[in-house]
């Protein structure tokens, strides 16, 4: 089978041998120097599968372990659609997705290229455009939007995203706790936890602390997942030269440790649970202290982990459109497109976090227009070079037709292709192009088209029953 | 569908190898060659000019469109008697001297025809003088020059100021085109300048209206 997205330009970071030289260091790590382990059932389950406890909470995993683990880890994930379609099928072909955001802190509006609070109707307007787009195939509900009690804002994001969103979700909270009230809702809608189990619509997410704490929430998380059937991915966020080793080398070792460690864990509770493997290896900015979310070096090592994943034959979670600037700019946009095209060129499955701006503080719609172009755009890149026998013999044939000063216009072949060239659908190439350009005025007009046009799949009404009980439970507690 | 729609059809989709059949068919059943050209064809050929400025149809498309409709009109010109055909406006066309860039004003020649003008291309690094003979030779409604460097603007400006010192040609409508003309340049040599060869067929038949 072909790639969903045919990627023929063998874009790697690193070598086989720098692969290894990494993976060799990250054992050092974890069978000599250990990693800090607070729970106690995870100290227990390690230990009996043969990981060695010192100092109370420092665990040190042999190479055997790790291996036996690599074994049982699953080569692929697949979610499925709302309503049990498959849409994701991470596997041998080694295809890609991208995901969105639904709500955080702030949303920069896109009337008014302004950042303001964001409040439940902007959750619902996000779900609708990212709904409406082709280029999505899971979205993010991370709780974070204002007006509703933080303690349940996750849970509401998640049935609100069940309601105008169809296709998968890679579930955030602020706590397990929340992500188990999603998970119970999740498993009623479906019919049930075996039903959940056999085809997932949610995933889950979890990070150590960097460096190497494996704390009690976090493997909570990777408990409750495997225990459930439910796709987890593990993705310590770390800053170069603050929680990170300052080179990139020394962060992606880190990272490979922890993530290893994340899939032991997975693999010990339960062999066989799907697993993600994510890395964020950020510079710690030592002018202003920001953790950039756009800085080159932290994509680069976000695409050379995608190699590491590959090498382990794990699906990986990569990292689109994210930009340090606060609004739609220049800079955002220059952001936006190095960070897509280098995971698009990457080896990465699973693509998340954008449009981000702001370091992570403000999501946008207009961004998400941005980003539509953007996927098309660096999608036909990746296409590379059709050099078959069938396509040689065509082109020779085609130029022998021409001859010198001839021209293309009128061949067959040029009829039969040009079609497979990639025009945009909001840029312009106009032979005269306007002096002022009127594209932002351009992608508002059509965010609002949209939200006003589109109508997503409305859950069944029996689901629609499920969503509302559990919102109402959820809003008794904390009136 | 009837015949004539399917011709129009025909026309917009390209289909080179259905159309002769189906204009025949159409003249069998006893339609007037001067209706299977408008209601049929030209129909098409309108069709196509639309789609292609929405965006809808692209440049090989609309060069297999013009194709087709040659291909129908083999069939149709013997019988069409004079009148039937309305051309819409002689043209000499040519890359200026010193400059051998030929795809645009090819393409240009190209929309031109599918748009019912009669086009003399007398092609590339052609020298103000020869531009003059043929003006003279073909007497058209309209003379298109066309360059692709900023160096052999200069030919185009030499040959327009030769056109109007010529008093035989002088007033003939100049259009001009290529990366580096712009509309002050042209009508500084009191020439029609267009952008692409969509607004040189648009400006084309504004000349000759």
């Amino acid at each position: 089978m072909e790639r969903n997205i045919p990627n023929n330009v063998n874009f790697s970071v690193l070598t086989p041998e720098q692969i290894q030289k990494i993976h060799r260091a990250s054992v050092t790590v974890l069978s000599e120097f250990g990693v800090k382990m607070d729970s106690a059932r995870m100290r227990e389950e390690l230990q009996a599968a043969g990981a060695q406890i010192c100092e109370g909470d420092i665990v040190k995993v042999p190479e055997q372990l790790i291996n036996k683990c690599l074994e049982t880890v699953p080569k692929g994930v697949s979610l499925y659609s709302r309503d049990g379609e498959e849409i994701i099928k991470v596997g041998a072909e080694n295809n890609i997705y991208f995901g969105a955001i639904i709500d955080v802190v702030n949303v920069l509006d896109h009337h008014t290229n302004k950042v303001r609070k964001m409040y439940r109707e902007d959750v619902k307007n996000f779900a609708v455009l990212e709904d409406y787009l082709d280029s999505i195939s899971y979205t993010t509900p991370a709780g974070m939007f204002n007006g509703v009690d933080p303690r349940i804002a996750s849970q509401i994001a998640f049935l609100d995203t069940c309601r105008y969103f169809t296709k998968a979700q890679s579930i955030v909270t602020a706590e397990c706790a929340g992500f188990e009230d999603c998970l119970h809702a999740a498993q009623d809608f479906v019919g049930g936890k075996d039903k959940l189990a056999e085809k997932p619509f949610i995933m889950y997410y979890a990070e150590p602390i960097s460096p190497f704490m494996h704390v009690d929430e976090s493997v909570k998380r990777i408990i409750v997942c495997a225990e459930n059937g439910i796709p987890i991915t593990y993705m310590p966020y770390s800053m170069m030269g603050g929680t990170a080793p300052v080179t990139p080398v020394g962060a992606l070792i880190q990272n490979n440790a922890d993530v290893l460690m994340g899939l032991v864990m997975s693999q010990v509770i339960k062999p066989g649970a799907s697993f993600i493997y994510g890395s964020m290896p950020t510079v710690f900015d030592m002018k202003t202290t920001v953790g950039s979310y756009a800085a080159p070096e932290f994509h680069m090592c976000v695409a050379a982990s995608a190699d590491l994943a590959d090498y382990y034959g794990v699906p990986f979670y990569g990292s689109h459109c994210l930009s340090d600037a606060k609004t739609i700019d220049a800079q955002s946009v220059a952001e936006f497109e190095m960070t897509m095209m280098s995971t698009m060129m990457s080896k990465a499955n699973l693509v998340h976090d954008g449009p981000f701006l702001d370091h992570a503080n403000n999501i946008t719609l207009v961004g998400l227009l941005l980003f539509d172009e953007m996927f098309y755009q660096t999608k036909a890149y990746v296409n590379g070079v059709d050099t078959s026998d069938e396509m040689i013999d065509q082109m020779l044939q085609t130029i022998k037709n021409v001859g010198p000063g001839g021209h293309y216009l009128e061949e067959r072949s040029t009829l039969k292709n040009f079609k497979k060239i990639w025009y945009p659908k909001r840029f312009k190439r106009l032979m005269q192009n306007p002096d002022e350009s009127d594209l932002m005025d351009r992608l508002i007009a059509e965010v609002d088209h949209i939200l006003e046009t589109h109508v997503p799949k409305p859950p069944t009404p029996e689901q629609e029953e499920v969503l509302a009980s559990y919102e109402a439970e959820f809003m008794s507690r904390y009136q | 569908m009837d015949i004539l729609e399917m011709i129009a059809n025909d026309i917009v989709e390209g289909e080179m190898d259905e159309v002769a059949d189906h204009v025949q068919e159409a003249l069998d059943t006893g339609t007037e060659p001067k209706t299977v050209l408008d209601d049929g064809m030209l129909k098409g050929m309108n069709t196509v000019g639309e789609l292609f400025k929405e965006g809808e149809m692209f440049v090989p498309e609309v060069l297999m469109s013009a194709k087709t409709m040659e291909e129908g009109m083999e069939i149709l010109k013997p019988l069409l008697k004079e009148g039937d055909v309305t051309k819409a406006g002689v043209i000499v066309m040519a890359t200026v001297k010193g400059d051998l860039h030929d795809i645009g004003k090819k393409l240009v020649c190209m929309m031109l025809e599918g748009a019912g003008f009669e086009v003399h291309d007398l092609g590339v690094d052609v020298t103000p003088e020869e531009i003059c003979e043929a003006i003279k030779e073909k007497s058209p409604d309209i003379v298109g020059m066309s360059a692709m460097l900023t160096t052999t603007m200069l030919s185009m400006q030499d040959t327009a100021s030769m056109i109007r010192q010529d008093d035989a040609i002088k007033d003939i409508k100049i259009m001009i085109g290529g990366a580096p003309a712009n509309p002050d340049v042209a009508t500084e040599m009191g020439a029609n300048y267009s952008a692409d060869a969509s607004s040189a067929v648009d400006l084309a038949v504004s000349l000759v209206a």
